[in-house]
């Protein structure tokens, strides 16, 4: 008994240790290109844990190739429906800095006009069960903010 | 959601989580040494608290400062650690005893260092700063303030309903928050 308590004290702290699971997704609208901007920002290491392999700190545009993982594993995880058509997503690349990493993505021809957006960002859900995920929609002046908690899956937003 | 709601929600949850323990603890064991009556003086050792490490985290988002990472996930449950020792103490235990304002003070300069996990992740770049970090610690500080007043809450319950020993309560604390974050400094050494 005093094993077992104190097997699960050390293991309670041991959990407690990591800071903190979160992150950022930017989608803005392109008015020249026409296209949908998106850029996800996650936490280098814990990207790796998502796709079990290391990411090698390369140039962008070099890379497309060897990031079959993390575009297999984006797709599985990220999703956009305007006015409930599904959008194809086009991978461009990625960039580290730090302990970051930004991928990198486009939607050619993104109709922008569209009343209803739905929109899944699921990323290292499966990993962390306290990861949150934030998305921001920016078409022209209009912004919207959607915030994910591991469990849920497509959110909607309204533009007027 | 606008954007600045969003960040406040993150940080109210973050700061709740289990994964922000340590600086739950610190503001519990903080507090441990005093009772209800004391209130005026548990508001100004959390707010120095949280002075110092927002000070902390400004010098961080400046690159005024670089600390190491290692060391200063080693120093935040040390100053736990230190905290629960210290309110063991006859001054510790004296709730008029100025010293823990100090303690409140230069400790949460060191808990400041520690927030900078998120930075790198929250600062979007050089032109706006602060507009995700500043709702985030807006929402840090009020996850804080619910912890203080659920601790404040249960310090009702237990020294003036239960009428439990102000001591007892104290060791009680005090005792836990140093078995959690000596094991915490125990993972963390960083040398």
């Amino acid at each position: 008994m005093p094993q077992t308590l104190f097997a699960s004290f050390i293991g309670l702290s041991l959990w407690l240790l990591h800071p903190f699971h979160t992150s950022i997704t930017n989608c803005e609208y392109n008015a020249q290109s026409q296209g949908l901007e998106i850029s996800i920002r996650v936490f280098t290491e814990d990207l790796e844990l998502a796709i079990g392999e290391p990411i090698q700190n390369i140039k962008p545009t070099a890379s497309i190739e060897q990031d079959s993982a993390i575009i297999a594993y984006l797709k599985n995880h990220m999703a956009l429906k305007a006015d409930k058509l599904e959008l194809k997503t086009i991978y461009l690349g990625r960039e580290t800095e730090y302990d970051i990493t930004y991928l990198y993505m486009e939607i050619p021809a993104f109709p922008h006009t569209a009343k209803k957006f739905e929109i899944r960002q699921t990323i290292l859900f499966d990993q962390f069960e306290d990861q949150s995920n934030i998305l921001h929609l920016q078409l022209g002046e209009e912004s919207k903010s959607l915030f994910y908690v591991a469990g849920e899956t497509f959110k909607t937003v309204l533009f007027p | 959601m606008s954007s600045f709601s969003t960040y406040l929600r993150l940080g109210y949850e973050h700061i709740l989580s289990l994964s922000a323990l340590d600086h739950i603890l610190f503001v519990i064991v903080i507090m441990a040494a005093y009772q209800p009556k004391h209130w005026l003086r548990i508001l100004i050792a959390v707010s120095l608290f949280t002075v110092g490490h927002s000070l902390s985290l400004i010098l961080s988002a400046y690159d005024a400062v670089a600390v190491d990472k290692k060391l200063v996930e080693f120093l935040i449950p040390l100053t736990i650690v230190l905290t629960a020792v210290f309110n063991l103490s006859k001054a510790g235990q004296n709730a008029q005893s100025n010293f823990k304002y100090f303690l409140a003070l230069s400790f949460g300069i060191i808990h400041g260092f520690g927030f900078s996990s998120y930075l790198g992740m929250l600062m979007l770049g050089d032109g706006d700063t602060w507009s995700a970090l500043l709702p985030f610690n807006l929402g840090i500080e009020l996850g804080q303030l619910l912890v203080v007043l659920i601790t404040f809450v249960l310090m009702l319950i237990i020294l003036v309903i239960m009428r439990t020993k102000a001591r007892d309560w104290n060791l009680f604390v005090s005792g836990i928050a140093f078995g959690l974050s000596l094991v915490m400094c125990l993972e963390n050494w960083p040398w």
